[in-house]
């Protein structure tokens, strides 16, 4: 059983990032798996219409309006046309929509709901419940999400938090981890030497990320020891605090900024150290520990979101959001390391058997197999489910349902199905569906890493 | 795949829809964590919800009985009637690996006990580990982490009406000028009466002030020949603080107390000139910073007191001192005469009054000849504009106000802990318009309120007029604002003495200047202000709904607190 699938998300390639590589492996892998994949995303500068990625991976790139951080205008009706166009032409089945944020993704739901499709969400990220941001988000994510199929969240809390901010019910969510390309992620062939203990640190520098601790911590371990030297990666607003910090205890020869890092270089930076350093204050997954793991860094990290579900606790150090305790907790690792007590070559192995993202396409495909079981319900009863999100926000809700639904039926008669024509599809791969555990991506003849050049449309 | 459902006699009934889950699980979150957290059904692995939940327990459908390979199965449906579960196929969502194959018809705990004994391992909140359940199995520890309305505080009535007489307070210094101007406009009120009123008043409210100083004194000097340690703790404070201000300390004195403190402790010798350095760099920060320094206090109390005893008597009498007069002043230009220029002999009090009366003949004559050009400053503008735009400042005045709540409170909490936690202040003495000069909005709101006064007086016609209007606003705005918080620090008998006294001075002047009708309505607006919105916020504090949990961004801890702030 093979499924069309289209995953709609306004961040994709050529931006950089998790939910953008997230889309890429999980949909090179489905395909690898013989189903067809379609990537739906707004245009990115000059690119715009019909791409082709590795894999025959169909990206459409819709020219639309983008307001803010590559997030689409949220207009609730506007996108329908041409998803439906593209949900006919391609003979889509499944619409998983990425990303609580993204515009994109919830008008998709919510068309496809309409055009009764079956749907799935991905979250990856945790929002609060208190700032204004997050409670409009929540809002509309209820509406979203209180008619699609399944939710997948990339960690257990991310599932708690989900189901609380859209009110679902917990057993039609999902938590599938996201992974990494190991092949991508080895150790260095010579480790560094232990006689100067490197800490590499590699994130966004937004305060979220846990900036002041890095400011306020690092002076205070390069006091403690010696021989500590820290590689600091990324950029962002918080880099000037950093900077500061290094002129204010005159570091500059122990602490080394390099700005901003590509995501392909990270491993090149990783393995310049024995330590890393993770000081985020809230965290999802936190993939970049796991790559750090899987290049064999000792992981020092705060205690916060899903980052105590990720690593086992032979990898890693936690620690609380505390900088007296981030402090001990690094000075643990720089003794363990120094000692030998522990041995961070041995993680990659580990980390291979423990993510991969044929494992995740596995699951993921799992789910597709369970919503495809389902009866696609009725306009009432989604109406029921809309009305019931809030004593006005549900009157709107189905308001919206229900002119989204006049729109399909305008769009039908405007515009009909047997006009449009049908894309002819990529050879399909042979099913590949074993039962047993997955392969690892290593092994995998078939891998891919990264993104590959693009052709152009050839129909 | 067909499902034994035994949940059709359950309470499950086909209305349940996504509100009533929505009602359920974002507001009964208690029931299900008790039901949880009691130990017999956490071991079971089943969700025991004792009230609304049930339906949980329905759908808790992991294992279909009938497909031995298909382990498990999810129903995503207490939105869907049971009828519809038994005619339609459920969603399965598969699970890879062994699973128990034998079918049990769920009823309830046993079978599920049953089921969950026969996996070996129980369920890990892990990602990195492969378990033997399906990825949306929902374990019995699912939201254990939910914390909910973590700092409530139910709130009491009238300690709410208390808090509340801050802002009525204001309200009525602003009704009294108001009425005050209009007085003065239509030639009610001979402006001399009210300029020299207020001046008596205010006068008698400074001498007071002077008197709480005095004791503050008394205490604080008691309470550091009490604490040798912590009184130096405070004076290398204010030893920075004198740092701070090079200009006004001579440089003789500051030497020489590092020298001797140099000498006494070579391990504070680092800190102190690193202090000493960035000092010269950010000189408020780094005041800031050694204050809060523990191991600076720490390393200063062991060296002998003589050796600090200048310092301490300049550093602690003279700015603090030079603050709280300066501060009803409100002008900093006094700052210099009052601070002795050599250390030891401490300002006395005849001097701080003497460079007190200075600043305020200063103003005084500042005013006076200032008073006929705002006189004319905007009297080019139309009535119309003016009411507006006066009305607009009062009411950025009203809503800029500091009315200090919070703060207050910490530092009655240091000021009640005694002497002994005085010199913490050691930014200044509690309860003088120490954060009043830090913060902009204070000074936006009697920047506003002068503005406002400024503008009205281009309505009155006499310079005269104008003077005593002009000199009202400063004591009623400027100074007066001082003195009541301080009272309200000091005595909650006077302050609630003092705000009757002016609820009802302003509901006089309305009755005078305007009419009793307004005079009531004032009267009504501060109980229902008071009382009714006190009751108000009691009544909706039930709707109080907070969520915490793992997924909030941690509060990072600082252990220097220059990071807290």
């Amino acid at each position: 059983m093979s499924y069309n699938i289209a995953m709609v998300s306004d961040f994709f390639f050529p931006q950089p990032g998790g939910v953008e590589s997230h889309i890429y492996q999980v949909s090179s892998k489905l395909v690898d798996r013989g189903h067809k994949v379609v990537i739906i995303t707004h245009s990115y500068g000059d690119r715009t219409g019909v791409r082709y990625l590795a894999n025959g991976i169909k990206v459409y790139y819709v020219p639309f309006w983008v307001v803010y951080r590559e997030s689409a205008l949220p207009t609730v009706f506007s996108f329908f046309p041409i998803l439906r166009q593209i949900v006919l032409r391609e003979r889509i089945d499944i619409v998983h929509g990425h990303g609580s944020l993204s515009a994109f993704c919830q008008e998709g739901l919510l068309h496809a709901k309409t055009m009764g499709l079956k749907t799935c969400f991905t979250d990856h990220s945790l929002f609060g419940f208190a700032d204004a941001a997050s409670i409009l988000t929540n809002k509309l994510l209820k509406f979203t999400l209180s008619d699609v199929d399944h939710v997948i969240c990339v960690s257990h809390t991310c599932k708690e938090n989900t189901v609380l901010r859209a009110a679902l019910d917990p057993f039609t969510v999902s938590a599938i981890p996201n992974a990494l390309v190991s092949k991508d992620f080895r150790p260095a062939d010579s480790p560094p030497p232990p006689s100067t203990i490197t800490i590499v640190v590699i994130s966004r520098l937004f305060p979220n990320k846990g900036c002041d601790l890095l400011v306020a911590t690092i002076p205070r371990i390069c006091a403690q020891h010696e021989n500590v030297r820290f590689i600091i990666g990324g950029s962002g607003p918080k880099a000037i605090d950093l900077e500061q910090m290094i002129e204010k205890n005159v570091l500059q020869d122990r602490v080394e900024m390099l700005g901003p890092i590509r995501h392909e270089d990270v491993r090149n930076v990783m393995i310049r150290g024995q330590i890393y350093l993770h000081a985020s204050l809230t965290e999802a997954f936190g993939t970049v520990i796991v790559e750090a793991a899987s290049c064999g860094l000792y992981v020092v990290c705060t205690q916060v979101g899903g980052i105590p579900e990720v690593l086992p606790s032979e990898m890693t150090i936690f620690a609380k959001p505390e900088e007296d305790d981030l402090v001990t907790a690094t000075s643990r690792a720089i003794h363990a390391i120094k000692s030998g007590t522990v041995r961070p070559e041995m993680f990659h192995d580990q980390i291979r058997q423990m993510y991969s993202w044929t494992d995740v396409a596995e699951r993921t495909e799992k789910v597709y197999d369970g919503i495809m079981r389902l009866r696609s319900s009725r306009l009432i009863d989604r109406l029921k489910r809309y009305y019931g999100c809030g004593v006005w926000a549900g009157k709107l809700f189905v308001l919206c349902a229900v002119i989204d639904y006049l729109l399909m039926m305008f769009l039908e008669f405007w515009w009909p199905r047997r006009n449009i024509d049908v894309a002819r599809d990529w050879p399909r791969k042979r099913v590949i569906r074993k039962e047993s555990p997955s392969q690892t991506d290593a092994e995998d003849p078939e891998e891919r890493n990264g993104w590959v050049s693009d052709m152009q449309d050839q129909e | 795949m067909a499902l034994t459902l035994s949940s059709t006699d359950s309470p499950v009934s086909s209305g349940f829809d996504r509100s009533q889950r929505l009602s359920i699980s974002s507001s009964k979150p208690p029931p299900l964590s008790n039901g949880i957290k009691a130990p017999d059904t956490s071991r079971n692995g089943h969700l025991h919800h004792p009230k609304g939940l049930k339906q949980y327990s329905s759908t808790l459908l992991e294992i279909p009985p009938i497909q031995p390979g298909a382990p498990s199965a999810s129903s995503r449906s207490p939105s869907r009637s049971p009828k519809e579960k038994n005619e339609y196929n459920l969603p399965t969502i598969l699970t890879e690996g062994p699973s128990p194959t034998t079918a049990f018809s769920y009823s309830g705990r046993g079978t599920i006990k049953e089921a969950r004994s026969r996996r070996r391992k129980p369920w890990r909140k892990l990602m990195w580990v492969k378990q033997n359940f399906p990825d949306n199995y929902t374990d019995a520890t699912f939201l254990e982490s939910l914390q909910r309305n973590v700092n409530f505080r139910a709130y009491d009535f009238w300690p709410l009406v208390y808090d509340t007489t801050v802002i009525i307070q204001h309200l009525s210094t602003v009704v009294i000028f108001v009425c005050a101007f209009i007085a003065i406009s239509v030639g009610k009120v001979e402006p001399a009466y009210v300029a020299g009123g207020s001046t008596i008043l205010t006068i008698l409210g400074w001498l007071i002030w002077d008197d709480w100083n005095e004791e503050e004194q008394n205490l604080l000097t008691k309470a550091q020949q009490a604490i040798p340690s912590i009184s130096r703790g405070e004076s290398s404070g204010e030893e920075e603080e004198s740092v701070a201000r090079p200009k006004k300390q001579s440089p003789g004195n500051l030497g020489g107390t590092k020298e001797g403190q140099d000498s006494t402790d070579t391990r504070i010798r680092g800190t102190k000139l690193s202090t000493a350095r960035s000092a010269s760099l950010s000189p408020k920060k780094s005041s800031r910073e050694s204050g809060l320094r523990p191991s600076v206090d720490t390393a200063l109390s062991m060296t002998p007191p003589s050796n600090l005893d200048p310092i301490k008597e300049n550093g602690q009498l003279g700015p603090p001192l030079a603050r709280s007069l300066t501060a009803p002043a409100s002008s900093s230009s006094t700052n210099t005469p009052t601070r002795p220029p050599s250390p030891p002999p401490p300002p006395s009090r005849a001097n701080r009054r003497l460079s007190t009366l200075k600043s305020a003949l200063l103003i005084y004559s500042t005013l006076l000849g200032l008073s006929p050009i705002l006189k004319s400053l905007t009297r080019t503008t139309t009535s119309d504009s003016i009411w507006a735009l006066s009305s607009w400042l009062f009411l950025v005045n009203l809503l800029c106000f500091d009315y200090g709540l919070s703060e207050g409170d910490t530092e009655v909490k240091r000021g009640a802990d005694g002497g002994v936690l005085l010199p913490h202040g050691s930014l200044g003495p509690p309860g003088v318009g120490n954060s009043l000069r830090r913060k902009l909005p204070t000074s936006l709101s009697t920047t506003t309120a002068l503005a406002a006064s400024v503008v009205l007086a281009s309505r009155l016609t006499e310079t005269a007029d104008v003077f005593s209007l002009l000199l009202f606003s400063i004591q009623i705005f400027g100074l007066f604002p001082l003195f009541r918080r301080r009272l309200r620090h000091l005595s909650s008998v006077l302050h609630v003495s003092l705000t009757s006294a002016l609820i009802l001075f302003a509901g006089a002047s309305l009755h005078y200047v305007v009419n009793w009708q307004w005079s009531m309505m004032w009267f009504g607006m501060v109980l229902g202000g008071g009382g009714g919105a006190a009751w108000v916020l009691m009544g909706m504090q039930r709707y109080k709904n907070e969520i915490r949990g793992p997924w909030d961004p941690a509060r990072p801890v600082f252990s220097r607190r220059q990071w807290a702030d």
